[in-house]
């Protein structure tokens, strides 16, 4: 009896504090929270510099709370609502500033924040920028402008035929640029995988069209299997990165892989150009 | 009395209680009358509302409990109280098994969730000579957000000149909460800021500030 009692009274003891400060939970932040490199920043106003032909419509992006996108991240917060051009100041010139009690924003984001805008044109930008002060995720800390990266493209550095198969040895070399870890944020490092599609011309750069394949580290060649049962079809090759875990909407530059047995034998890819005289042979 | 001495004193009368009446005017009794919506597609998404009580309260409402049972308890779902400490909300049912009610203060603005829409006649008067304490970080304030309870005739009509009857560099930005989404929207009156919003008597407010100003709203 007693023993029922106590725990009886701790339970109430521990849902009184359940009760007591219950975080705010909306569909956004309650009260508000600010990303920004504009307004609000403590360090003045800094842009993003969008690459040629890009703008808040045809790019992705997308920011999440560092290490759990489940539990809060962009939602229908679409790009042009916190991706806003400057147009005073020029073509291309971006600014972010996204306040993140809207209700379109999923969860409330809190300790960091890992934003990412990829490109069709294999662009991207990269920040984790932390909560400090609190309510406050301030990318002017960077004291930067903000300029894109470009994703790498597969190099392929041998290959083989077996069967329907060619084997290949793929090197991908990280990312260079456009990626920014500000204060206290723990720095942000994308991984890289193969991903692959069959078509007769280049699928373009939706990963959502592709296969996932195995990851890779810059640096260090990878084996990749590309199936050509059908030679009347190629395979393309791209590279995907994986941002805090979070693959990226767009891929890479691709690489053909021709499947055509006839043209596709690496050892006798290299053909001589025809017409060009021959010296040594004497026509 | 003469026809013209009447019409004199009539007049001089008249002139006190006018005189008397603008004096007076900033504390004087005054009813609203505030829709607490319950959830009603395109007009609540949750019912949940925010609720600006006057400086002087109507009598013996002092407490959640006491508002819940002003508005009508079966109506209410719950009152919660910002807390600047952690940016949370504290939440009183009224209910078995609820945690503890919690007093009403002066200036505060309160979340009110109902279950059935109420138009809630609030009582009660202004004090012109209180001052609203709007806390920046630090000093017990997580973020500097304060919950603030719009005073029903402040001068201040719009998010923008609420910030400069506070002082525009002193206040990051206003948030207004919008029931039929229970999101915000931002006005922070600087450059590439969303639109201003006007203001309605009633209603509570999210003022972030980047200095701590003890706050006497004007008014008229």
């Amino acid at each position: 009896m007693k023993t029922t009692t106590r725990i009886l009274g701790a339970a109430a003891v521990l849902a009184v504090v359940a009760l007591v400060a219950v975080p705010a939970a909306n569909a956004g932040c309650l009260p508000n929270k600010t990303l920004t490199g504009w307004t609000g920043s403590a360090f003045g106003y800094h842009y993003v510099n969008m690459p040629p032909g890009q703008d808040n419509n045809t790019v992705v992006g997308r920011f999440w709370q560092t290490g759990n996108r489940a539990l809060a991240n962009e939602g229908a917060f679409s790009d042009n609502f916190w991706l806003r051009a400057y147009a005073p100041a020029g073509p291309g010139k971006y600014y972010i500033l996204g306040e993140l009690g809207a209700a379109e924003v999923f969860g409330c984001p809190a300790g960091s924040i890992t934003l990412t805008i990829d490109t069709n044109s294999g662009h991207n930008l990269t920040i984790q920028v932390p909560e400090n002060p609190p309510a406050l995720f301030d990318l002017g800390a960077a004291q930067t402008d903000f300029n894109f990266g470009v994703k790498p493209r597969p190099q392929v550095a041998s290959s083989s035929r077996a069967g329907t198969a060619v084997n290949l040895q793929v090197n991908v070399q990280a990312q260079t640029g456009g990626i920014y870890t500000i204060g206290s944020a723990v720095a942000v490092t994308p991984t890289y995988r193969l991903v692959s599609a069959s078509g007769s011309s280049d699928p373009g750069p939706n990963a959502a069209l592709y296969t996932a394949g195995p990851a890779v580290t810059p640096g260090t060649p990878a084996p990749f299997s590309a199936d050509c049962t059908n030679p009347a079809v190629d395979r393309w090759v791209a590279v995907q990165e994986l941002v805090d875990g979070v693959p990226s909407d767009t891929v890479g530059a691709r690489t053909r892989i021709n499947c055509n047995p006839a043209l596709a034998d690496p050892d006798f890819k290299h053909v001589d150009r025809p017409g060009r005289p021959n010296p040594r042979s004497g026509r | 009395m003469t026809k013209r001495t009447y019409i004199g004193v009539l007049t001089v009368a008249l002139a006190v209680v006018l005189a008397a009446g603008g004096l007076l005017a900033s504390n004087m009794g005054f009813k609203l009358n505030y829709p607490l919506q319950a959830l009603q597609a395109g007009v609540s998404l949750s019912g949940t509302n925010t609720l600006a009580l006057p400086d002087n309260r109507q009598a013996g409402v002092n407490a959640a409990s006491s508002l819940m049972n002003d508005i009508g308890l079966a109506n209410v779902t719950n009152v919660q109280k910002f807390l600047e400490s952690n940016d949370g909300l504290q939440v009183y049912t009224g209910r078995k098994g609820a945690g503890p009610d919690f007093p009403l203060a002066t200036g505060e603005g309160y979340f009110v969730k109902m279950s059935t829409t109420v138009n809630y006649i609030v009582v009660g008067s202004h004090d012109p000579s209180f001052a609203n304490p709007l806390n920046a970080l630090g000093g017990g304030s997580n973020s500097g957000t304060n919950f603030f309870s719009y005073p029903y005739h402040s001068t201040a009509t719009t998010a923008s000149a609420l910030m400069n009857d506070i002082g525009l560099a002193n206040v990051t930005n206003v948030q207004k909460f919008l029931k039929t989404t229970d999101g915000l929207q931002v006005y922070t009156g600087r450059k590439g800021a969303g639109p201003d919003f006007a203001l309605i008597p009633g209603e509570a407010y999210f003022v972030k500030m980047s200095t701590t100003v003890n706050y006497v709203p004007s008014h008229y």
